[in-house]
């Protein structure tokens, strides 16, 4: 987080936001994570980053508006794009008597981050658990609390292509491998459904860039596996046919949904498009939206997705657009669809100086033709495209009438780039540097060990490491990297199970330094165990100088790089790395920090049964570990 | 970092980019290698990661290596028939004719059997095809072998007798062609042989064909295959010796493991061999089937050190890479005229040490 | 009669009309620049894939991120990975932050993906004595698995390791250049473009336009298979249209192109 906020500041002071060859790209980690955030997926937003309502009393449409938005900047405009989504999920029903049902929206009572809806399984609180595409019991920190908590469950349902770690973990866990659990004791039930492959469904793909690209099914789903889209509207209209005719109040806003997508085929596979349709919006009239702006909040028009309004303009799927690069300019519009309006750099005002000419003639992309009166050039500009660079709003002016002709920053309450984040983050306005929750270095820049705010997880099973200052950090005193091999993808699920990628990264390995391997006795090919308070893991061992030790303040670290993708399961198997990692969570985004922690090293095989834990215990008594370890907030050297 | 221009008219001057640099300061190395070509090998030379370059061959020496002496046998052997025929040594004749039929069936055999798809073995004369010795040699076969059987035959029934000079002027291509199809491939210890390997294939068959002379015909008419047995075997031995001679460092591949042994082996039978045939071959019949014996051994087992030798030089990446730098190097300085610092825009490069750059 | 003598005789002969093909189609040849080649094995999946060639053992190697360890029956593309030590400048030791012991300059990774060379002249091709291994009209050399009887010539006869037998089917399998999909490819001139791409490896090379900077034929003989030439490290071949590998290469570090 730090480092993405430093990097904005940095492309700020050199002026390359906006610019072609300019903004932060960021490598995500698959082709559709940033739809994952647009239509989300995440607990605290709705569609196109409107905050999801906590459940304070009283807070009607209004209050949440006023609380949520800005006067100024296109956020000002929150209640149409809100207004225009409540219209889209349940119709006639939402009406401006009763506030657009915004009263049927969960709300939220606190932080139900997965991490934190994991704690609160362990705690008794959820009864129930989709896990849909996702391979927790891998894929997540503390690969032990994320099947501890499942183990608490009353009923799970799984979705993926094959038994993944988190279907199966009740019967050939780790837990069950060393007695913790026992089948017969879990009692939670677990429902498998098979799913459907990208190329097996039609959807589209929104990637880093924020352009939709649609993919057309190829061919039939395998057996009983399905779609999302087809689990999710045939599940929604199951509960619908049982709760119908209910007079009960809270089945309300499950029955007022608006769920007629048309089906076809013969399993009745939901038609996309239509899906794809309500998201990009229509009129009073039912025609298509083409513009963000001509969303009102009268409740005369409905869209799933403000940002994504445009996507099926004139009742054309855009997303699905393949026009060649030899038949359009560099820029490629005819290429999918980007959000917001199809404009490919966002922001792009800022490549033009304050006449509205580009600042190099080299880096032209949009600019304001005096003759036309209006913005042109290679992109579309994300701007308003008739006002002109010298435009000064009236001081009454809100939402985007109130920003100036040179407020590129659209989003942006005053219309700028903020070097300064005076609002709108946890821990603080500017990015520091803070050393990882268990790292084996003091913070060399700062008294502050650690982010002050970050978000810790105390619990028997996650326990933090010591801080650097303590003696008892040398027990653990190397630096463990986890990262990605090109051949396997995330947790494994897509990656582990096909014979052609498994044969390519075949086995889990850690790679250590000749240096290291030297100081602890590793051969390359033999095994290592790699310990931390949480967990205990072995992996074969690669020994290779692209894992260099590092040189700080005269003192030597080494660095242990391990992969994370393998689990138990699958063609090719192996040990789990966030067997390894704790749940410290960035305040603001409330990401599990898994990248680096520190670690120990050893040569052979783990132990087997209870004599795993048994070791993990043993180091966290020789490391002084307590339930206090780590929780500081506030700590010195 | 590709560059272009975006201007308002669009992109200009698009460049690929240069390769980024990798971590740590890259100082190009010093052009030294360029300049002086060392003649003599590396001394830490290593193939990547020490793997092979070359497949080693998939046939079983049982079945190849006893084809080369089979078909060695039976070739030389039908030549030297056909001479005891004309010189009326019958005992020699019959020996000789029904050893090659017999010699050719099992190679036949040993062929057939080696085969991936054995029931697929007619596909050998789908096509000729004058690039592969295999084809060459299947034709010589598909007409030598029912010769050589007819040849034995008109022996035994007395009809057809001018069948043994079919098998006869084949012969001696059956005899020399199996060089040339080991020699045909990547495989160093028989490439690198390829001029001195039919001479020593030639040599080789005919001290098996004389062999079983010896050791078969009546101690009278033994006094050709007496002389040929002596002559070939000493031929056998100083043309393989000049073979490796000539070879350089890939004769390595003939001191190792089983190949060392067979050869040592071989080379012991023919000196035996041809003494023995030479001082006693033509007093005892005993002593002439003693000589047989051990020549026709002699050449057994020389083929079957000549096929481990293949496979030895295949296994060790060093047989092929080291070779073709000291030609590369050879060449190069040649083109150079000798001189030193001259600049080519080709250099093998070691898989494992920096590249020049 | 298969295999034209001539070919025997001319250096540079023209092997598509030498197997009779007299108006073929212009030769095509894979330029595979491992200087932009990230490593990613898409090539050697696809070609899996395409040609339904088996998963031939898990096998941790120890060859860095080489787990395929070479050419063979089941393997027809091999992605090799090689970890260079780098020489730093003036030796003066460790400093803060850098990186220490071990290379002490760092380390160069190269990635390098081999394949079967269709070569001008293809030893596997020349000494095939069922004529189950021909050249087709795009000039690549193919195996006809209904012909070959498993003898195994072709093997031990090329000087790159490609060609292996399978054990349990007993015939030879190579890269068939995946001449598959290069019907449509056959119709369409090689397109070139009016500038050269900005960001692929992309040289478009025509007959008769001489080596490219530094090239030396890989079919020469007593040459090792890859000539590092002035940091590009090429291997060339003739081949076809589209193929599973080039299509699939991220970085066109696999590109189909004209041959010199």
């Amino acid at each position: 987080m730090q480092y993405i906020r430093a990097a904005s500041v940095l492309q700020l002071l050199l002026g390359n936001i906006g610019r072609p060859g300019g903004g932060i790209l960021a490598l995500r980690g698959h082709a559709s994570i940033q739809g994952s955030t647009d239509i989300p997926t995440l607990y605290n937003l709705l569609p196109g980053y409107i905050p999801m309502p906590h459940a304070h009393p009283e807070e009607d449409l209004d209050k949440f508006v006023a609380g949520s938005s800005t006067d100024k900047g296109y956020w000002g405009n929150m209640r149409s794009y809100l207004v225009s989504l409540l219209k889209a999920w349940w119709g006639d029903a939402a009406t401006a008597q009763n506030d657009f049902c915004f009263g049927y929206l969960p709300r939220l009572t606190g932080s139900h981050s997965t991490y934190e809806t994991v704690q609160a399984q362990m705690e008794g609180q959820v009864k129930g658990y989709f896990v849909v595409g996702e391979n927790p019991a891998v894929g997540s920190a503390n690969a032990k609390m994320q099947r501890l908590g499942m183990a608490a469950l009353d009923w799970l349902v799984v979705r993926d292509f094959s038994l993944i770690e988190s279907a199966t973990w009740w019967k050939d866990g780790p837990e069950i491998e060393s007695g913790e659990l026992t089948t017969g004791d879990i009692g939670t039930e677990v429902f498998f459904f098979p799913a459907a492959a990208h190329t097996e469904k039609s959807g589209s793909f929104t990637n880093t860039q924020r352009m939709l690209q649609w993919h057309h099914q190829a061919v039939d789903p395998p057996g009983d596996a399905r779609s999302e889209l087809w689990f999710y509207y045939h599940f929604g209209r199951i509960i619908r046919q049982k709760l119908a005719g209910s007079g009960d109040p809270m089945d309300r806003p499950l029955l007022d949904l608006t769920w007629d997508y048309p089906t076809a085929g013969p399993v009745a596979e939901p038609d996309a498009d239509a899906v794809l349709a309500e998201i990009n919006g229509r009129n009073a009239k039912g025609e298509p939206l083409a513009s963000y702006e001509q969303l009102s909040d009268d409740g005369s028009t409905a869209c799933g997705c403000w940002i994504y309004c445009g996507v099926y303009t004139d009742g054309v799927n855009q997303a699905a657009r393949r026009t060649s690069a030899k038949e359009q300019s560099w820029v490629a519009p005819e290429w999918g669809w980007a959000w917001p309006a199809n404009r490919r750099i966002i922001y792009n005002r800022a490549s033009a100086d304050p006449d509205g000419q580009p600042w190099s003639p080299r880096k032209a992309l949009v600019w304001w033709d005096a003759e036309q009166e209006k913005w042109v050039g290679h992109d579309i500009p994300d701007f308003t495209a008739s006002k002109p660079p010298w435009h000064q709003p009236p001081d009454d002016a809100t939402a985007d009438e109130a920003l100036s002709g040179t407020d590129a920053f659209i989003m942006q309450a005053d219309g700028k780039g903020w070097l300064y984040a005076p609002a709108g983050l946890t821990d603080g306005p500017l990015p520091a540097h803070y050393e990882l929750q268990d790292s084996p270095f003091p913070n060399l820049l700062y008294p502050q060990q650690r982010n002050p705010v970050r978000q810790v997880l105390p619990g028997e099973h996650n326990r933090y490491h010591p801080s650097p200052s303590e003696p008892e950090s040398a027990v653990l005193p190397y630096a463990i990297t986890t990262y990605r091999l090109t051949e396997h993808h995330t947790a494994g699920g897509m990656s582990r199970w096909l014979p052609y990628l498994a044969e390519l990264q075949p086995e889990m390995f850690c790679e250590v330094s000749p240096a290291l391997a030297a100081e602890r006795s590793l051969e390359h090919l033999g095994w290592a165990t790699i310990i931390t308070a949480r967990g205990v893991i072995e992996a074969r061992v690669l020994v290779t100088d692209r894992i260099p030790p590092l040189r700080i303040q005269g003192r030597t670290l080494h660095q242990i790089g391990l992969p994370y993708h393998w689990g138990p399961n699958g063609y090719t198997r192996g040990d789990a790395a966030n067997e390894l990692a704790a749940i410290a969570l960035d305040p603001n985004s409330h990401i599990q920090e898994v990248k680096a922690l520190s670690g120990d090293i050893r040569p052979g095989r783990r132990p087997r049964g209870a004599a795993r834990a048994e070791l993990v215990a043993e180091y966290q008594r020789r490391a002084g570990i307590t339930p206090q370890t780590g929780t500081e907030v506030r700590d010195g050297r | 970092m590709s560059g272009s221009d975006v201007t308002k008219a669009g992109l200009r001057d698009a460049r690929p980019g240069r390769e980024a640099a990798p971590s740590g300061t890259l100082e190009r190395p010093r052009r030294r290698g360029r300049g002086e070509q060392p003649m003599v090998p590396d001394a830490s030379f290593s193939s990547y990661y020490g793997k092979l370059v070359l497949n080693q061959p998939t046939w079983e020496a049982r079945d190849i290596a006893g084809y080369l002496f089979l078909g060695g046998l039976a070739g030389a052997g039908s030549v030297i028939a056909a001479g005891a025929h004309l010189t009326r040594r019958p005992g020699l004749a019959r020996a000789l004719k029904c050893g090659a039929a017999a010699a050719g069936g099992l190679s036949l055999a040993a062929l057939v059997h080696d085969l991936g798809r054995p029931l697929r073995f007619l596909n050998m004369l789908r096509t000729i095809k004058p690039t592969s010795p295999m084809s060459i040699g299947s034709w010589l076969l598909a007409g030598y072998m029912p010769a050589a059987a007819a040849a034995a035959a008109s022996d035994l029934t007395g009809r057809m007798p001018r069948a043994a000079a079919a098998a006869a002027a084949a012969g001696p291509a059956v005899a020399t062609y199996t060089a040339a199809l080991i020699a045909d491939t990547a495989v160093p210890a028989w490439h690198d042989g390829h001029r001195h390997l039919p001479f020593l294939f030639a040599a080789s068959a005919v001290t098996a064909a004389a062999g079983l002379g010896l050791a078969a015909a009546p101690r009278a008419e033994n006094e050709p295959v007496r002389r040929l047995g002596v002559a070939a075997g000493s031929a056998e031995l100083i043309i393989e010796s000049l073979m490796k001679h000539q070879m350089g460092m890939v004769a390595g591949a003939y001191e190792e493991g089983r190949a060392k042994q067979l050869g040592q082996a071989a080379r012991a039978l023919a000196v035996s061999g041809v003494l023995t045939a030479g001082l006693a071959g033509h007093r005892s019949r005993p002593a002439a089937a003693a000589a047989g014996a051990a020549l026709l051994a002699a050449s057994a087992l020389t083929r079957f050190a000549i096929f481990d030798a293949g496979l030895n030089s295949a296994a060790d990446p060093r047989y092929t890479v080291i070779p073709q730098r000291l030609r590369q190097r050879q060449r190069l300085a040649n083109a150079d005229g000798g001189a030193a610092g001259a600049s080519h825009p080709g250099r093998a490069a070691s898989s494992c040490s920096p590249a020049p750059y | 009669m298969a295999g034209d003598p001539r070919l025997l005789l001319e250096a540079d002969g023209d092997p598509a009309s030498a197997s009779g093909y007299p108006e073929h189609p212009p030769r095509m040849g894979f330029f595979t620049d491992t200087s932009v080649c990230i490593g990613c094995k898409a090539c050697e999946v696809a070609c899996k894939e395409w040609n339904h060639v088996p998963e031939d053992g898990l096998n941790l190697t120890g060859m860095s991120y080489d787990n395929t360890g070479g050419l063979g029956a089941d393997t027809w593309r091999h992605v090799a990975f090689i970890e260079q030590p780098l020489r730093v400048g003036p030796p003066d030791g460790a400093h803060d932050g850098a990186a220490a012991g071990g290379a002490g300059g760092g380390v160069r990774w190269l990635m390098s993906s081999d394949v079967c060379k269709h070569c001008t002249h293809a030893a596997c091709l020349d000494v095939c004595p069922t004529g189950a291994l021909f050249r087709t009209e795009f000039g690549t050399v193919v195996v006809q698995e209904d012909i070959c009887n498993g003898c195994g010539y072709c093997v031990p006869a090329c000087p790159y390791g490609v060609i292996d037998q399978r054990k349990d089917d007993g015939r030879v399998w190579k890269c068939t250049c995946a001449t598959t999909g290069s019907a449509r490819a056959r119709s369409r001139p090689a397109p070139r473009p009016a500038r050269p791409t900005p960001s692929s490896s992309a040289r478009w090379m025509s007959c008769g336009n001489g080596p490219m900077r530094g090239w030396t034929s890989c079919t020469a003989p007593g040459l090792p298979t890859h000539v590092c030439t002035a940091g590009t490290r090429t291997t060339g071949w003739a081949g076809t249209g589209r193929s599973s590998c080039c299509s699939t290469s991220p970085m066109y570090t696999v590109c189909r192109r004209t041959r010199w």
